[in-house]
């Protein structure tokens, strides 16, 4: 499908609805998603070149909003004939903000670890509803900024009712791609999900030829790779997510939290002044040290109790041997004969 | 298109070129399509390649077939041939749907208004969980695939492990043109209760021409053997893993 020029305007065809084409927020597989300005003021377009893609994650959208709101807000379903042809779209809430794929680089501990509580937050509420996300990746994840890092879910192309088959998934964020797991829609799979997305986004490259390799030796490699992330606190919760030992949102939210303040309180030790015994411990280890400066400038023969070492014995012998001989050349060389 | 019991059959060529040996691809895949068999063909590229040799008889076939025709390079082929399966399998139903309408209502479904119509999209999605689906998957193992069948064999393992999560029936049998020995087709794997991983090694073999005429026909003879089967079960969402 061709790219739509910005300024082009689209009439609903049953809803008679206009709205103009501002610019591309996005391209998938099934279609394109743009920013469009109307009466209403700002919405986002997604556009598809199949009636079925539409309506399928129309009917999702409908469905979510139902119970939760980190996905957009449905606004209206319609066709618009184009140029010849019939291109079938839907409204939907515009939501702004950055992708944590762009932000994550930038985002301090704490605000890493805020962001991730209401990623899970939201999975959460989608799990109670039945349904799982399945095509979790962090630029499916918007992060506003300016609202305190509130965090909102794009793309429902991959919404799943548990149960089924996972409709729509990125191999990098597929459990079943790592042999970890089934492609079957539940809350364990977009625990896994997460998990994967935010663990391979700090390993500092991915190999060439994965689709050459079998599920065992990704998972293989894979499980090396977690060993090597930066953000060490993360390595337990991360591993128990992605193998299966974690199966719900809440459980993962719990030992996420747990992991972070476990790590802060081991800062927080490191940073304290030292006690007074930690200062006598220190002051002891350093002694020995001051001994053997001692020691060389004292002279040769005081501190009767010091014993000498055998290399210390053999350097004065052959001290003595060497200016006994060159005492020796000498007097040869000024006439006297032994 | 579809059976009384309500099974969606579908072959699926993955070729690098031109077919050389035997009969025409194309009136082999028009047989299929009156039986009620689609078949989709991707072919594979590789960077250093100009084009897929034979690219107008890919979609010639394709569309004789009823199906579908991507040319792609290799890392895609997992991903493409889901999508295919998957296209392809939603295509057939909305047709008998839109039959159902058009027999109801005197109208289909593009006539109806955007919110009716994703309603009756509802239906064929359930349909498309639900029903029994077979897919003999046609491996061209010329000479020049030598390269892609590492990636070829993994992605018909991924597309096993997506079919396998289905809440409906699935099976998948393999076969490669040519075969071993002097024949031009062989049946690397036939259609069975789970994937077996060690049969496809057998497919890693690559030499002579392309026979993709006769690949095409005995697919559909297998579904006829398949159709024959009593008792033969399919793969059943509650079964374990897909095996090596």
């Amino acid at each position: 499908m061709e790219r739509l020029p910005a300024g082009t305007v689209c009439t609903g065809k049953w809803t008679h609805r206009t709205v103009r084409i501002e610019r591309m927020l996005g391209e998938g597989a099934n279609g394109a998603v743009y920013l469009v300005s109307g009466k209403q003021g700002y919405a986002a377009m997604k556009l598809c070149n199949q009636s079925a893609d539409a309506a399928l994650e129309w009917n999702v959208l409908e469905k979510v909003s139902r119970t939760q709101s980190s996905f957009p807000g449905p606004i209206c379903i319609d066709d618009w004939d184009w140029r010849g042809e019939t291109l079938y779209f839907y409204l939907m809430e515009w939501i702004s903000g950055e992708s944590l794929e762009k932000l994550l680089p930038s985002l301090n501990p704490r605000d890493y670890l805020r962001v991730v509580e209401q990623i899970a937050a939201g999975l959460d509420t989608l799990h109670q509803a039945g349904m799982a996300f399945c095509d979790i990746k962090l630029e499916n994840i918007m992060v506003m900024a300016d609202a305190g890092l509130a965090v909102r879910f794009v793309d429902v192309g991959g919404v799943t009712p548990f149960g089924r088959s996972v409709r729509q998934f990125t191999p990098n964020s597929d459990r079943a791609f790592w042999n970890l797991g089934s492609r079957r829609s539940e809350p364990g799979y977009d625990i896994c999900g997460l998990c994967l997305s935010l663990a391979l986004a700090e390993v500092k490259s991915l190999p060439g030829h994965l689709y050459q390799w079998s599920p065992e030796e990704r998972n293989r490699w894979l499980q090396r790779a977690i060993r090597t992330l930066p953000r060490r606190w993360t390595i337990p919760v991360l591993t128990d997510g992605m193998n299966g030992t974690i199966t719900s949102a809440k459980e993962f939210l719990d030992d996420w939290r747990q992991g972070f303040l476990q790590t802060q309180a081991r800062l927080a030790q490191v940073r304290r002044p030292p006690s007074p015994q930690q200062i006598r411990n220190r002051s002891r280890r350093n002694r020995p040290g001051g001994r053997q400066r001692q020691r060389q400038r004292r002279p040769r023969g005081q501190g009767a109790s010091r014993t000498m070492d055998w290399t210390e014995r053999l350097m004065w012998v052959s001290l003595t041997l060497a200016a006994c001989m060159a005492c020796v050349v000498w007097a040869t060389l000024f006439g006297w004969s032994p | 298109m579809m059976e009384t019991k309500g099974t969606i059959r579908q072959i699926l060529v993955i070729t690098d070129g031109c077919s050389n040996v035997g009969g025409d691809p194309v009136e082999a895949a028009q047989r299929a399509c009156k039986q009620g068999i689609s078949v989709n063909v991707i072919g594979v590229v590789d960077k250093g390649e100009t084009g897929l040799q034979g690219k107008e008889e890919a979609l010639s076939i394709a569309d004789a077939g009823g199906g579908m025709c991507r040319i792609v390079q290799p890392t895609d082929l997992s991903a493409t041939a889901q999508m295919m399966t998957h296209q392809t399998m939603q295509s057939t139903l909305q047709d008998v749907v839109n039959q159902e309408l058009l027999q109801l209502m005197g109208k289909g479904t593009e006539d109806l208004p955007p919110q009716e119509r994703s309603r009756v999209i509802q239906v064929v999605d359930k349909l498309e969980e639900t029903v029994t689906l077979q897919v003999v998957v046609a491996v061209d193992t010329s000479a020049s695939m030598r390269d892609k069948l590492v990636t070829v064999r993994e992605a018909i393992r991924d597309l096993a492990l997506s079919l396998q999560a289905r809440e409906g029936l699935s099976q998948v049998a393999v076969l490669v043109f040519p075969g071993s020995a002097e024949e031009m087709v062989g049946v690397v794997h036939p259609f069975e209760n789970q994937l077996n991983m060690s049969l496809l090694e057998a497919m890693l073999i690559a030499r002579g021409g392309t026979p993709t005429g006769p690949a095409i026909d005995e697919a559909i003879a297998l579904f006829s053997r398949q159709r024959d089967v009593a008792g033969n079960s399919p793969w059943h969402a509650d079964d374990p893993a897909v095996s090596e």
